[in-house]
């Protein structure tokens, strides 16, 4: 099925119908192997949508500045997301229309650029074909292997969305998944304190502070930043091995229980830090602690914000004893 | 000033040589493949298989933070304490973008205003650049400043040819670098010299430009930055500013003062004026709150005020504001609607 024509199809009716004021999808730009968001309005425009193995993008983070009810396209892992701002109230349900998209797996930013077989200049397009991505180049066409796709693709288990209101691409609907696999996470877990310090430290050297990780995170929702406040200054701005880590520590901190391992911050760094490794080990603590998974149910009370007696933090705050 | 040819088996020692007039810095690739600038390389870790380095070597004489002076409280005032001057930089390896990314440094730091900590760095320091043979289809340096046929920013431009290096000298600094090192260097043959103009052909084929530059100026003007073309034009922007801090010809930087009351340092941090909080002021007022008018003030500043008060645009087309955007928002793509769109009057 050409998911591409039947996301056209249905954003042109829910546009022309009324149903949404915006729709969030994306399109292609001047050269085939980038996509670019696209905020469509006019019915019109919904010919420019698209859906590839480029659709890399969690788009989730464009909904909050979007005119609602806003229409967004969305793979089952930005579902996550979206199901997040859903459950801690910055979002209405009515105010999104979910278009859900079944999804192969996209491939990682670098993926087309470092392959030997082809020069970046020689791509013309990047399809989907039956669950396998192809490159169409001027000097032929390459399936991609299964290593180029992002980390998350190749352990996912939500292929097709769980919950939507259009769902793109045909197929069954997904079911609500478990928690992510956490990619990488047990190599890290497996270094001694010492090799992962100098591993981050090293990773870290590269880091520019730009903020594109918190900037592209569709739950880095706060108005006021910790890290650009002022008064008192909890980071700096310097480039500091030390400093970066701390920053980063933040956010872990601050997400822990709500990142859904989206993998958006790592996607969006453009020094290469794999942070996906960082956010993974906090939500896998999270996980195997609480018993939580986030992004799942809208429902259900995210774990930051319940209180259990039988919570195992209690415990241990209270050295081990019962209440 | 003559093209000489430099044996590849000579690069070895040339760049010992080298070492000699200052810290040297090379691309270097490392374990996960990512490619950078980094000092004191050994030989057999410098890379010369790169397109181009994600970030530009502008950190080197403008880092992203450096501490301008370090203060003491004393009985009656502050003691202040100037950062001192460092070893001069030899940059090898240099891709023309960022060599043209420090002529717009230079205007803006060694100019009309004379900041010390650059001018010092950048008069001391040797650049050396490597001709780029497969400019990326995001390049457009050729388009916007020419850099192909006319290189400029870099003391020596090497051209890889059959067997070394074609070493143009582009400065007198770079000529006489060149002459203290005369065993090393051969004169060039007809061959090589056919090889480096079909090489230069090549690279300009390769890139692609959409825009008349010169037409921008004109266009900022008549189009305000309230107009709908720049609120449509932000909208899929993250407002993250990897735009701006890779680019090579970016200057903006913000002044923090870290301290424990007692004493501390003035630090000097690079900023984004895509961040929301950029042009903020006392009180909550923002004249730039909306994402569009963030990129009105960014590409005007480089494409209409530069050129008008530095005689320069501040873009040296090295594309990765294109390649690491989140989104891949395209500049040029931008600029060419920019310059088509026609505000409809009620």
């Amino acid at each position: 099925m050409d998911k591409s024509k039947n996301l056209r199809e249905t954003a042109k009716t829910l546009l022309s119908e009324g149903a949404v004021k915006s729709i969030i999808g994306y399109k292609k730009g001047r050269f085939p192997f980038y996509l670019q968001p696209a905020i469509i309005k006019d019915p019109e425009e919904a010919a420019s949508l698209v859906f590839t193995p480029l659709s890399r993008q969690n788009l989730v983070s464009f909904i909050k500045k979007a005119a609602k009810p806003v229409g967004v396209v969305v793979k089952g892992c930005d579902l996550r997301s979206l199901v997040d701002l859903l459950q801690e109230h910055q979002i209405g349900r009515g105010d999104v229309r979910i278009i859900g998209v079944t999804c192969a797996g996209v491939l990682k930013g670098d993926a087309l650029e470092h392959d030997p077989r082809f020069k970046p200049a020689e791509i013309k397009d990047v399809v989907e074909d039956d669950g396998r991505i192809k490159v169409i180049t001027s000097s032929g066409e390459f399936e991609m292997p299964e290593d180029s796709m992002m980390e998350k693709c190749r352990s996912c288990s939500v292929h097709a969305p769980y919950l939507y209101d259009d769902l793109i691409g045909g197929g069954e609907p997904g079911k609500a998944p478990g928690p992510p696999a956490y990619p990488g996470v047990e190599e890290i877990e497996k270094m001694t304190p010492g090799e992962k310090r100098a591993f981050w430290l090293d990773m870290f050297s590269r880091c520019i502070r730009c903020n594109a990780c918190r900037q592209a995170c569709p739950l880095c929702f706060c108005e006021e930043c910790v890290m650009d406040e002022a008064k008192p200054r909890w980071v700096t701005a310097e480039v500091d091995p030390v400093e970066n880590l701390f920053a980063h520590l933040i956010r872990i901190y601050h997400s822990a229980g709500r990142c859904v391992s989206c993998g958006e911050c790592e996607r969006a760094c453009p020094v290469g830090i794999p942070l996906s490794l960082l956010y993974n080990k906090a939500a896998k603590e999270v996980n195997e602690l609480f018993g939580y998974n986030p992004g799942v149910d809208p429902e259900a009370q995210p774990a930051m914000l319940t209180y259990r007696l039988e919570d195992p933090e209690c415990k241990s705050c209270l050295g081990g004893r019962n209440l | 000033m003559n093209m000489k040819f430099l044996p590849a088996a000579s690069l070895k020692d040339w760049l010992d040589l080298l070492r000699s007039h200052g810290t040297l810095i090379a691309p270097v690739k490392e374990k996960d493949g990512f490619i950078a600038f980094r000092p004191d390389p050994d030989f057999e870790d410098i890379t010369l298989d790169y397109q181009n380095t994600v970030r530009p070597i502008r950190e080197f004489f403008l880092p992203h933070s450096e501490t301008l002076f370090n203060f003491e409280t004393v009985q009656n005032g502050f003691d202040i304490e100037r950062n001192k001057p460092e070893e001069p930089l030899v940059i090898f390896g240099v891709r023309l973008c960022d060599a043209c990314g420090l002529e717009a440094l230079d205007r803006a730091f060694s100019g009309k205003y004379t900041d010390p900590y650059y001018t010092e760095r950048r008069k001391n320091a040797l650049i050396i650049s490597l001709f780029c043979t497969e400019p990326h289809p995001a390049c457009f340096c050729e388009g916007v400043q020419k850099l192909m046929t006319g290189p400029k920013g870099a003391d020596i431009l090497l051209y890889p040819v059959e067997g070394g290096f074609l070493a143009d000298p582009l400065s007198e600094k770079g000529d006489k670098i060149i002459g203290e090192s005369k065993k090393l260097f051969k004169e060039p043959d007809a061959e090589q010299l056919k090889a480096k103009d079909a090489m230069v052909e090549k690279a300009v084929g390769a890139q692609s430009c959409i825009v008349d530059f010169s037409l921008l100026p004109e266009k900022f003007k008549e189009l305000p930055p309230s107009s709908p073309f720049w609120r449509e034009e932000g909208e899929g922007c993250v407002s993250c500013g990897v735009c701006s801090f890779l680019c090579p010809a970016c200057q903006c930087f913000s002044v923090q003062d870290i301290s424990d009351g007692k004493s501390g340092k003035r630090v000097r941090c690079w900023a984004t004026c895509q961040d929301c909080r950029f042009a903020k002021m006392a009180g909550g007022i923002d004249p730039r709150p909306e994402k569009g008018e963030r990129h009105y003030h960014r590409l005007s500043h480089k494409f209409a005020d530069a050129p008008a008060r530095n005689d320069m645009i501040f873009c040296t087309g090295c594309g990765r504001c294109i390649r690491y955007c989140p989104s891949h928002h395209d500049v040029l793509e931008t600029l060419k609607k920019f310059l088509e769109y026609e505000e409809v009057k009620p």
